[in-house]
């Protein structure tokens, strides 16, 4: 038994939801939207034992050889939003219950919660990815006005972005933000040397790799600010063994799934700058027409992945 | 220097500074992550600069760190503006992180990828991984269901491990099993729970109360300074 923990109307959810049925692979779709009315029971000793059981029926965890995981914090759906402390609790209770029993099940997760958290600290996943042998951009985090003048100088061109996962636009370093400069002292702000190039963005799913061109003159793409701007994405392959180093990437990270950010200069080298572990490949997948949704349903069709710690 | 990371506000941590007396062990709280004078780099060069306790500290005069919080939170933040508090407490977790995993010196215990000080583990998965070393345990049971009862509390001995040492119990059975646990963990700091007279775990955690003046010193030793 495969389950899909989310929202429906989430597009990933949906589209391995599809993919999985069109396989005739036996799902059971826990709905978040359900929390209130769903029960779990958790059994742990040297094994990890329980049940779920909502509208939707009820299932022994022990039958579940694979999981897709894209839950949102229950207590901020639209349902409990308002919700009283002691309804918002026993929702936080069930996440908390559920991914607990996504750290220690033997089935394959994708992916677990553990593995995922690289993504809350950009300055520690960028080490991690530059120790797994990717060129990365210089890097530098300071709450000092003269270190940033120093960097800027070395890179001519730099952009500042969030370290944390919270979402932020990438924005260029111009010399109007000089008079911000004293905000510094407030909190550390990651400051990045500005590397020129096409953007590829790659998708691992266990063995398969799919990668795209992402055509845009914005310093962010994801944040177009006018048409011309917008994002165009097509289909691309990946030269030599880059390849082969996206798939370690993404295992070196526990990741069975991985959404990669790569950069080709102009002179042929290739950076890389974030791996996201729960990636949106909707995205790309409708724009270029792989089939990510089959990938990510063999994946979770073949059980057995990337193994609980222990 | 010992370096505390630690709330202002956390007592606790407070008067752990104060029993190894300040000019040896110093604090590193979000007042010091909010000043200037810091600087990281990634990819990593083993220089750059932290404040702590108000003054600029290169990493090779620092002996040990000692981490008493899970994380920063948004509302110890009184200096930034309250709409900012959440967005600054992310950003200031993710930068610690990198700052506490990129030093070479003793840490206790060394942050995980979800925790500033150590594996921030679930009961659970305590018990699943002293299951699977061979180490007796109580099943853990939860039920989230719409007519949740309290667990009750059952006799228990308590051992605080600090490295290879262990205190509260002499038991060397359970100091045993106490290592073993937390090895597999990667942890140095560990508090653990077994029943009696059986001797089931019942619990683990790695954030356990530094108040007995012998775990103390454990731990100063631990972090490079006289035991």
């Amino acid at each position: 038994m495969i389950l899909i923990w989310g929202v429906p109307n989430d597009r990933p959810v949906a589209a391995v939801r599809a993919a999985l049925e069109r396989r005739n692979q036996p799902v059971f779709f826990l709905n978040q939207h359900d929390v209130m009315d769903t029960e779990m029971d958790l059994s742990v000793d040297g094994i990890v034992e329980g049940a779920l059981r909502s509208g939707t029926g009820e299932l022994a965890l022990g039958d579940v050889t694979a999981a897709y995981l894209r839950p949102y914090d229950s207590v901020r759906l639209p349902a409990l939003a308002d919700a009283p402390p002691k309804v918002a609790a026993r929702a936080a209770a069930f996440d908390d219950a559920m991914l607990c029993w996504s750290e220690l099940t033997p089935a394959r997760v994708v992916n677990r919660p553990s593995a995922m958290a690289s993504n809350q600290s950009k300055p520690h996943q960028l080490a991690l990815i530059h120790a797994q042998g990717f060129r990365v951009p210089e890097t530098v985090v300071t709450t000092d006005a003269a270190e940033v003048e120093a960097f800027w100088e070395r890179h001519a061109e730099i952009i500042y972005k969030s370290m944390s996962g919270v979402r932020s636009i990438v924005s260029r370093l111009t010399p109007e933000h000089r008079k911000r400069f004293g905000d510094l002292a407030h909190s550390p702000v990651q400051f990045q040397q500005w590397i020129p190039g096409h953007d590829v963005r790659v998708h691992v799913a266990g063995e398969e790799v799919f990668a795209c061109n992402v055509g845009s003159s914005a310093i962010d793409y994801r944040y177009p600010r006018s048409e011309e701007e917008a994002p165009r994405i097509a289909p691309c392959c990946l030269p030599g063994e880059l390849a082969g180093r996206c798939r370690r990437l993404a295992a070196s990270l526990g990741l069975d799934l991985a959404g990669i950010d790569l950069r080709c200069t102009p002179e042929g080298e290739w950076y890389c700058f974030e791996v996201n572990p729960s990636p949106a490949f909707t995205f790309y997948a409708e724009a270029t027409g792989q089939p990510m949704d089959d990938a990510v349903a063999r994946l979770l069709a073949d059980g057995t992945g990337v193994s609980a710690r222990f | 220097m010992i370096v505390v990371v630690a709330s202002s506000y956390d007592a606790y941590a407070l008067s752990i500074v104060a029993h190894w007396q300040s000019g040896y062990s110093t604090m590193l709280t979000a007042e010091d992550l909010c000043s200037p004078g810091w600087s990281i780099s990634v990819p990593r060069s083993g220089r750059g600069a932290a404040v702590i306790g108000g003054r600029i500290v290169r990493p090779d005069q620092i002996s040990g760190i000692l981490t008493l919080r899970p994380r920063v939170f948004a509302p110890e933040l009184r200096a930034i503006h309250p709409d900012d508090r959440a967005y600054v407490a992310a950003e200031l977790n993710a930068f610690l992180l990198e700052w506490l995993m990129a030093q070479s010196c003793p840490v206790l215990n060394r942050p995980s990828l979800s925790c500033l000080a150590g594996p921030d583990w679930r009961v659970e998965q305590w018990i699943h991984i002293a299951g699977r070393l061979g180490v007796p345990v109580r099943t853990r049971r939860r039920h989230v269901r719409n007519d949740c009862s309290p667990r009750a509390e059952e006799p228990a001995v308590e051992i605080i491990l600090v490295g290879e040492r262990c205190f509260g119990c002499d038991d060397p059975r359970l100091q045993s099993w106490s290592r073993r646990l937390a090895e597999a963990a990667g942890t140095d700091l560990l508090c653990t729970r077994f029943s009696l007279p059986e001797g089931d775990l019942l619990s683990a955690h790695s954030w356990p109360r530094l108040t007995d003046p012998a775990v103390l010193a454990a731990v100063r030793a631990r972090l490079g300074g006289e035991g």
